[in-house]
């Protein structure tokens, strides 16, 4: 069994008064000095956000500089414009029936038929133009080995061709003796179709769900 | 006046002894120089006890130094209850009222400590008592008179009762540990019996009166001491008490007293305090140095004051100019620190303004490659498409060439998406030569990488060779043209 007193009760009531105001200014004062302190870790992240972009903004000026030394911009432009002249605008049918019928002569084809059919759209990437292709189907007769010297030409005079089928048969002896039939694909840029207009489902025919 | 005898740490305190008839303030130096005076109070409210209480120190030549305040039975009251077993969370309420009647106060606040004494055994079938030693002061009396007194410069630094003080002080004197002991502690105006066994108080009794002036008053002690004796060896199998101890009493008196209480205990020794000395007041230098002893029997009756207000101004203020002074120096370093990091934030901000048409430019050389890339993989696809007629013939020709004599080639579209090659030719009829020849025309196509799976169909059957000329053996060939990956 302990002693029971109470000599020592209520000592903390009776310090409180003065103490009270001496914590709350204290916590005050600790409040006021800290202040900074509390935004000095955002202004530290931001700092180090700053530098980061710094640095990658000079980056890309060290990477700008040295394009531009080089000429890289006109290089790069007469780069693209000769890509972009490998294919010709705007092949007619009648330019390509000439110029076969011009190659075969040269080859020493005697042509039988010349056919262009229309334009049809190739498949293939659609930049700032549209790839097209003709489909030329040309039958004659002559040597075998001048069959590749006529693609050659078409070539030559400025149509990207493909060989799309041939056949080739020997007739006779002579200086025609195969009787062949190619198809050669012509390649041609094109405008754009205009892209059709937006059409916004209306009444009942189409409710967004 | 020099005391040589040996004292305790304690006793370097000063003891203002108070109480309504006297006040009395004693100390005694190192060397053992004793001073002591004393002033009889004009009446008994605080303010008159703390006058003389100055008197009695300027009297004595005391000091400013620290003191054990020893109250008298009429300051500080005490007594022996018993109390059934009760819950330990009822007995400061218990205590609050049986203090407030020891002090016969009918209201205001009191203070009150209680020790525990150990279990009375019931009487006659009455269940079993805690014995407790209250002691009680009224505390709006005493803490008045303390707070005057700190005012005066009087360093309280303990408040004991004096007659327990120097009950515990005789205690340890006497040395008998756990055996019974009976103290007579004289005092001005009253003469206190108490019978003691180790931490335990068993009876306690006293006698009103002063004894020194009046003899008669010895034997009234006398019958009391026999009483204390009497009570332990009813309760202890009739064991004897072997030692009393005779506190405060002039050393002739004291002894004149032995004298009359040795009988009483058969064997026994009975001890006077002070041992020796001449001087009439080594008697009552004797109580009021046992004031200072400290023991379980002894209650420390000190209570915190309120903090002085003046020093408290001054230590809170104090602080606070630091702590303002420390939050003002932190609050300009980390202000400065922080205006240092968004200047440097805005300098870099504006560095990276200054750059950003550079990323535009980049972004827009990026999207020309982007864009050359585009053409140029167009215009390999372009191509990439149809037959290499040219490396077709080339081939085809070398296979058949002094094997076999073509007659027909046909490329085409296949139903799958590649090209199907059909040939057809003419082979000399002699069997042995023609099956080799074709293995060869066949083996010469597939040496090309562009050519795949290719298929020799032969005639069910070999031409006749009517008419002495044999006719040519004619076959076909299908073949895959193999698109390069």
């Amino acid at each position: 069994m302990k002693s029971v007193t109470n000599l020592r009760a209520g000592r903390l009531r009776r310090n409180a008064p003065p103490l009270v105001p001496l914590i709350l200014v204290t916590i005050a004062l600790g409040g006021v000095a800290m202040r900074p302190s509390l935004s000095m870790e955002a202004a530290r992240s931001m700092r180090a956000a700053a530098q980061d972009r710094a640095a990658r903004a000079a980056g890309e000026r060290d990477r700008c500089a040295a394009f531009t030394a080089q000429n890289g911009a006109e290089r790069l432009a007469a780069a693209t414009a000769r890509i972009r002249e490998l294919l010709p605008w705007g092949t007619t049918a009648l330019e390509l029936h000439s110029g076969v019928r011009l190659a075969a002569e040269r080859c020493g084809f005697r042509l039988d038929t010349v056919s262009v059919d229309g334009p049809i759209d190739a498949g293939l990437a659609r930049l700032d133009d549209l790839v097209v292709r003709r489909s030329v189907d040309v039958r004659g007769s002559g040597p075998l080995p001048a069959l590749p010297a006529l693609v050659s030409l078409v070539r030559s005079l400025g149509y990207p061709t493909a060989v799309i089928e041939f056949t080739v048969t020997r007739a006779s002896s002579g200086p025609h003796p195969f009787q062949f039939q190619i198809v050669l694909g012509v390649f041609a840029a094109a405008e754009l179709p205009p892209a059709p207009p937006l059409t916004v489902p209306t009444g009942s025919e189409g409710e967004f769900q | 006046m020099t005391d040589s005898r040996p004292r305790s740490p304690l006793s370097r305190l000063a003891v203002l002894a108070v109480s309504h008839h006297g006040v009395e303030w004693y100390e005694r130096d190192p060397n053992g120089t004793v001073r002591y005076g004393s002033h009889v109070p004009p009446g008994t409210r605080p303010p008159d006890i703390v006058a003389a209480a100055v008197e009695a120190r300027r009297a004595a030549g005391g000091g400013r130094r620290r003191c054990v305040l020893a109250l008298d039975h009429t300051l500080s009251r005490h007594r022996l209850i018993g109390l059934p077993p009760v819950a330990k969370k009822e007995l400061p309420r218990i205590f609050e009222r049986k203090a407030r009647q020891l002090l016969e106060l009918a209201e205001g606040p009191v203070y009150y400590s209680a020790l525990p004494m150990g279990e009375e055994e019931g009487e006659r079938g009455r269940e079993k008592q805690w014995r407790w030693l209250l002691t009680a002061l009224d505390a709006e009396s005493i803490r008045d008179l303390c707070l005057r007194l700190r005012g005066h410069g009087f360093h309280v630094h303990r408040v004991v009762s004096r007659s327990l003080a120097a009950l515990a002080h005789a205690q340890a004197e006497a040395g008998v540990g756990d055996e019974p002991l009976i103290v007579v502690t004289v005092d001005h105006g009253i003469a206190t019996v108490s019978l003691a066994a180790g931490d335990e108080l068993v009876y306690r009794d006293r006698i009103e009166g002063d004894i020194l002036t009046e003899p008669a008053l010895a034997t009234s002690v006398v019958q009391l001491v026999r009483t204390c004796a009497a009570y332990w060896r009813k309760h202890h199998r009739g064991q004897q008490v072997r030692r009393v101890l005779v506190l405060g009493m002039p050393v002739a008196q004291g002894r004149l007293l032995s004298h009359a209480i040795a009988p009483i205990i058969e064997g026994g020794t009975v001890d006077v305090l002070p041992r020796e000395g001449d001087d009439e007041k080594a008697g009552r230098f004797a109580f009021l140095e046992a004031t200072s002893g400290t023991g379980r029997l002894c209650p420390e009756l000190a209570f915190p004051l309120p903090s002085r207000r003046f020093l408290t101004a001054v230590l809170g203020l104090a602080f606070l100019v630091a702590s303002g002074i420390l939050a003002w120096t932190v609050h300009g370093n980390a202000t400065a620190e922080l205006r240092d990091l968004q200047l440097d934030t805005a300098s870099l901000n504006t560095t990276i303004a200054a750059l950003a048409p550079f990323a535009v430019e980049n972004r827009r050389i990026e999207d020309g490659v982007a864009g050359l890339n585009a053409y140029l993989g167009r215009a390999a696809a372009v191509g990439s498409h149809g037959v290499d007629l040219e490396g077709l013939l080339d081939t085809i020709l070398a296979a058949f060439a002094g094997r076999a004599e073509l007659t027909e080639i046909a490329v085409g579209p296949a139903a799958d998406g590649g090209h199907e090659i059909g040939l057809r030719g003419e082979a000399d009829p002699d069997p042995a030569r023609v099956l080799c020849d074709l293995e060869e025309i066949r083996r010469s196509l597939e040496s090309d990488p562009g050519i795949a799976r290719v298929d020799l169909r032969l005639p069910a059957r070999l031409p006749d060779a009517a008419g002495g000329r044999a006719e040519p053996f004619v076959f076909e060939i299908q073949a895959r043209v193999e698109v390069p990956q």
